[in-house]
């Protein structure tokens, strides 16, 4: 407990964890699965949520914006992170955002009952007694018709990642300093990459790994990989644990995983057939076949039996937003209609009916349309949930409140506008994404946009601050705040 | 200690027979053959005492007794049933050099004697902690000074994979009970495994040809391997900290190759050894994490100053070579190329330096047996020459030459432990180089049970003739073909 609560030695004080936001964790996107398996859920933007293991709170603020009539409680052991997210509510005016230093074996009853409880990167990354009491805590704080995401490094998968592990442990166990830690972190990987054979195929597999690694900022692997406690868990483990608490398993917040049994594969009939209808078991056994690393797991109270039938009309009450672009009659094949998807990627269909719906979403864009009154039959049902499993489309149970037409006086996120204030690169969207501005004048413009200026007064500012002509900068001004628009900045 | 009891009364490997096979590496003229490379002292195989713990049914253990009459071997397990088997054997084969207990490793005591090899095979990985201190303890006890340990075991990092295989094995098997149920569940498992991880995938090839590997395994094997109680894998690098805590030093690997970079120290481990700065453990633990190596058998020997690693050829003139090696006329004419062909393979090895090719050919034609190489390694060149054919497997090196007979007599004699095995109708039968044959024809096997020395040639064919229901004349016409092979797997006796 002493060695929980000494704040001095918290890795997490010594080095930052990149603060980022997570689209997933959203509560809008996060209940799209409860919608899916016909279970009740709470508003995203009537909600109370609370976010265990917080981090600076950056995750909670973004989501704390896009719903100002929510509650949003956020926790971590890691006093100097919880500093910072603090004087950054309190400078963006996110009233409805509550930080605390806390230890999760030390959480008071009064933070009182939520609807969505989410834990990202701590369940694997704690000891057993902290896990049980993490779950102990959703199971006494969720709301009956709440829903709780714990995300964690999924076993066997991850017995590969904890080959980095072993190396790095060994490989740095004399060097002390962090920052030399991260640089010779660094080193023995990319030797090690470069000395791994690509005719071996366990060889060939950590070049892999480690190549993905090394995308990611450093820090990631000092708290995942290098991190004093990685135990990666089972997700029939997870299940049992939760079961334990009054819980029970839903299904895996990853589209790519979570719409198995929406949506049964060919690929994996073989394996519904040795599990029977045990879904745990299911999900077990996907993690065996697939050796999926991550899993991010979503509970429910267990309150009678999960209907996972694939009842299409469930989809009538979600929106959808994507990217889709028409390609052009003669560049596509006579009698099917072709997009340009998210990353580069292409749709076709030769029902003109699923085209039709496919384009209204894409001329929505950013904004996402409801599905109501738009899914007529079973295939079109199917269609959607298949986009959505693949990543080419997003769904969520409410639209995002963010404008595509600024007024005379714009007005951008305040949260959005403070990181531009203070010169970060990555930003918080109105849509719950991160949207890289990189230019120091677009950053410098977006923290003007707090209502009180009229464009005229942005014009002469921003000609001041760049030095050049107004006129110049009035005519790119339009452009520029449709620009923001479209990356969901601005609320008006 | 009660509970100890309580795990011997239901010992998993009185529930299943662990088929033991011997392990070459471990016999004592081989594990001496690579402490003399490094210039260490070694008791001759001939007249020394080996200690096996763990023995089992005693596969490895009476294998070596039989090729070291004059050796001592003492062997112990905690499996009633293995060891009641072992000395069924031992008494069968009449090999009265070997002395098989029942015994918890944590009960051995130095009363036990002291000991030239004491080998550790499969043990130090599947045992628990406790288990594995109380071994190291007994290694440091009964080790002669001039003595040699061989300590096997699921290497770290690579063994993750192994582990993988292990999650879900135990996962799969947690609700039957039954052994042969165990087994074919496994096996369905294992396969639809091997198939579900299709494709390009990284991760999922590297796991599919694993398991394809884990597949080819007896059952049994996996059964006490992957699927038995503890399986923790060890660092190389935390097995030599261990053997230094008990006064032990890491030597070698005994697989040839593992010793390359210590003799041929090549450029592209030259960071490697740079970053392992002089300490030789640090540099092995380097390369299991390249290599990504699964199974270790680590060579201990008394920690009494520090080993030389340096190539030192001269070391290869107490050793005697071994190797198949079948000349073969250049490819291209007039060139001043000698070429062999080597192993069951048939890989090519070929020189210019004559001398070195009178070697590999007096080498080849000595096959099976092996040739000293005193006053054979004239020079640099041909020293480091048979190093690389050693390292590279291609040529074996011992301190003593096994000793069988290619040239059987009138009243042929065959190793009275192959004689016993054929005569229990078993398939692998132990032979005087301290490997396996496979002799799968009952007529074989009945043929070497009948080789005792007692009966002519005559008479053997008159058996066989009436074991068979052929002419005699057809058999006898036969009898020197079938002693020649038999000879040549090292089965005979002069």
């Amino acid at each position: 407990m002493e060695a929980l609560t000494e704040a001095a030695i918290n890795p997490f004080d010594q080095i930052r964890y990149p603060s980022m936001v997570h689209e997933s964790l959203h509560p809008a996107r996060l209940s799209v699965f409860a919608c899916l398996h016909d279970r009740p859920f709470a508003p995203a933007s009537r909600c109370r949520l609370l976010e265990i293991g917080c981090g600076d709170g950056m995750n909670l603020m973004s989501i704390a914006a896009t719903a100002p009539q929510s509650q949003f409680v956020g926790f971590d052991l890691a006093s100097t992170t919880i500093a910072t997210g603090r004087a950054m509510a309190a400078a963006a005016g996110l009233t409805n955002v509550e930080l605390s230093v806390m230890d999760i074996l030390n959480t008071p009853a009064s933070l009182g009952e939520f609807d969505y409880i989410v834990a990202h990167g701590v369940y694997a990354w704690v000891t057993a007694p902290v896990r049980e009491a993490l779950m102990r805590l959703i199971g006494h704080m969720l709301a009956p018709n709440g829903l709780a995401q714990i995300s964690y490094n999924a076993m066997p998968g991850c017995r590969i990642r904890h080959i980095v592990r072993d190396i790095l442990q060994d490989c740095l166990a004399n060097v002390s300093d962090t920052a030399t830690r991260l640089a010779a972190a660094k080193e023995w990987l990319d030797l090690f990459a470069a000395k791994w054979s690509e005719a071996d195929p366990l060889q060939n597999a950590m070049r892999h790994r480690v190549q993905e690694l090394l995308l990611f900022p450093l820090e990631v692997i000092f708290h995942d990989e290098m991190g004093e406690i990685y135990e990666p868990q089972f997700v029939s483990d997870v299940a049992a644990d939760a079961k334990r608490h009054g819980l029970q398993y839903l299904c895996d917040a990853q589209p790519v995983c979570g719409c198995e049994a929406l949506i049964p594969s060919e690929e994996r009939s073989l394996l519904r057939e040795r599990v029977g209808e045990d879904f745990v078991r299911f999900e077990q056994e996907y993690d065996f076949a697939t050796l999926l690393p991550f899993r991010s797991s979503l509970l429910c109270r267990d309150g009678g039996t999960i209907d996972r039938s694939a009842a299409w009309t469930r989809v009538h009450k979600l929106h959808a937003r994507g990217r889709f672009v028409p390609v052009s009659a003669d560049e596509s094949a006579p009698g099917r209609f072709e997009f340009r998807t998210h990353e580069n990627g292409r749709a076709a269909t030769s029902e003109s009916v699923i085209a039709d719906l496919l384009g209204r979403i894409g001329a929505a864009e950013p904004h996402s349309v409801s599905l109501a009154t738009q899914i007529a039959n079973q295939e079109i049902a199917e269609t959607v949930l298949r986009l959505f499993q693949i990543g080419a489309l997003s769904l969520q149970t409410e639209p995002f409140p963010f404008a595509l037409t600024p007024g005379e006086r714009p007005v951008a996120s305040p949260l959005a506008r403070l990181q531009a204030a203070n010169g970060e690169n990555n930003l918080a969207s109105l849509r719950h994404a991160m949207v890289e501005i990189n230019d120091a004048n677009t950053r410098y413009f977006i923290s003007l946009l707090d209502g009180t200026r009229t464009r005229r007064d942005l014009v002469i500012e921003m000609a001041r601050f760049i030095g050049a002509p107004a006129e110049a900068i009035a005519t790119e001004l339009n452009e520029t705040l449709n620009r923001l628009a479209h990356m969901a900045l601005l609320t008006g | 200690m009660n509970a100890l009891k309580d795990v011997a009364s239901v010992n998993a490997y009185d529930r299943v027979r662990y088929p033991g096979v011997p392990q070459p590496s471990s016999h004592p003229a081989t594990m001496g053959a690579l402490a003399c490379l490094y210039g260490r002292d070694f008791a001759s195989p001939s007249r020394c005492r080996v200690l096996e713990v763990g023995c089992g049914d005693g596969a490895n253990l009476l294998s070596m007794a039989a090729t070291s009459p004059q050796s001592q071997f003492v062997g112990f397990d905690l499996a009633e049933t293995a060891i009641a088997h072992a000395r069924a054997t031992a008494d069968a084969a009449g090999l009265t050099n070997v002395e098989l207990l029942v015994m918890d490793i944590r009960d051995a005591s130095v009363s036990l004697g002291e000991f030239d090899y004491i080998i550790a095979h499969g043990v130090y990985a599947w045992v628990p902690a406790p288990v594995r201190e109380a071994l190291m303890l007994l290694i440091s006890r009964t080790l002669a000074p001039s003595g040699l340990a061989f300590v096997s075991y699921n290497a770290m990092p690579g063994s993750r994979v192994r582990q993988i295989v292990r999650d879900i094995l135990l996962d799969r098997i947690r609700c039957g009970t039954e052994v042969s149920d165990k087994f074919a569940v496994a096996k369905e498992c294992m396969e639809f495994y091997a198939g579900a991880w299709a494709g390009q995938d990284p991760v999922r090839k590297a796991m599919r040809e694993e398991m394809v590997e884990t597949l080819q395994r007896p059952p049994a094997v996996l059964f006490h391997d992957e699927m038995g109680e503890i399986f923790e894998p060890q660092f190389v690098s935390h097995v030599a900290a261990h053997a230094a805590k008990h006064g032990l030093q890491y030597l070698c690997d005994c697989r040839p190759a593992l010793s390359t970079e210590a003799f041929f120290p090549s450029e592209g481990k030259g960071d490697l050894r740079q970053r392992a700065n002089g300490d030789w453990v640090r540099c092995e633990q380097l390369h299991d994490y390249v290599n990504l190596t699964r199974f270790r058998r680590t060579v201990l020997c008394r920690d009494d100053g520090a080993i030389d690693r340096r190539t030192e050829c001269t070391r290869l003139q107490h050793l005697h070579a071994q190797g198949r090696f079948r000349q073969e006329e250049p490819k291209k004419p007039n060139s001043d190329a000698f070429v062999f062909l080597a192993d069951e393979s048939g890989n090519p090895v070929s020189t210019t330096n004559a001398t070195l090719a009178k070697l590999i050919g007096r080498i080849g034609a000595a096959d099976p047996s092996a040739i000293p190489l005193q006053g054979a390694i004239t020079g640099r060149e041909i020293g480091e020459a048979i190093l690389r054919l050693f390292l590279g497997g291609l040529l074996s090196l011992l301190t003593e030459p096994f000793v069988f007979t290619l040239t059987p007599g009138e009243r042929p004699l065959a190793s009275a432990l192959a004689r016993t095995q054929a005569s229990r109708g078993e398939t692998s039968l132990s032979t005087l180089r301290h490997t396996v044959v496979e002799v799968t024809d009952p007529e074989s096997r009945h043929f070497i049970t009948l080789l005792d020395g007692t009966l002519t040639r005559g008479e053997l064919a008159t058996e066989m003739a009436r074991f068979t229901n052929a002419p005699t004349a057809a058999v006898a016409g036969q009898l020197d073909d079938i002693l020649t092979r038999l000879a040549r797997t090292a089965l005979l006796i002069s």
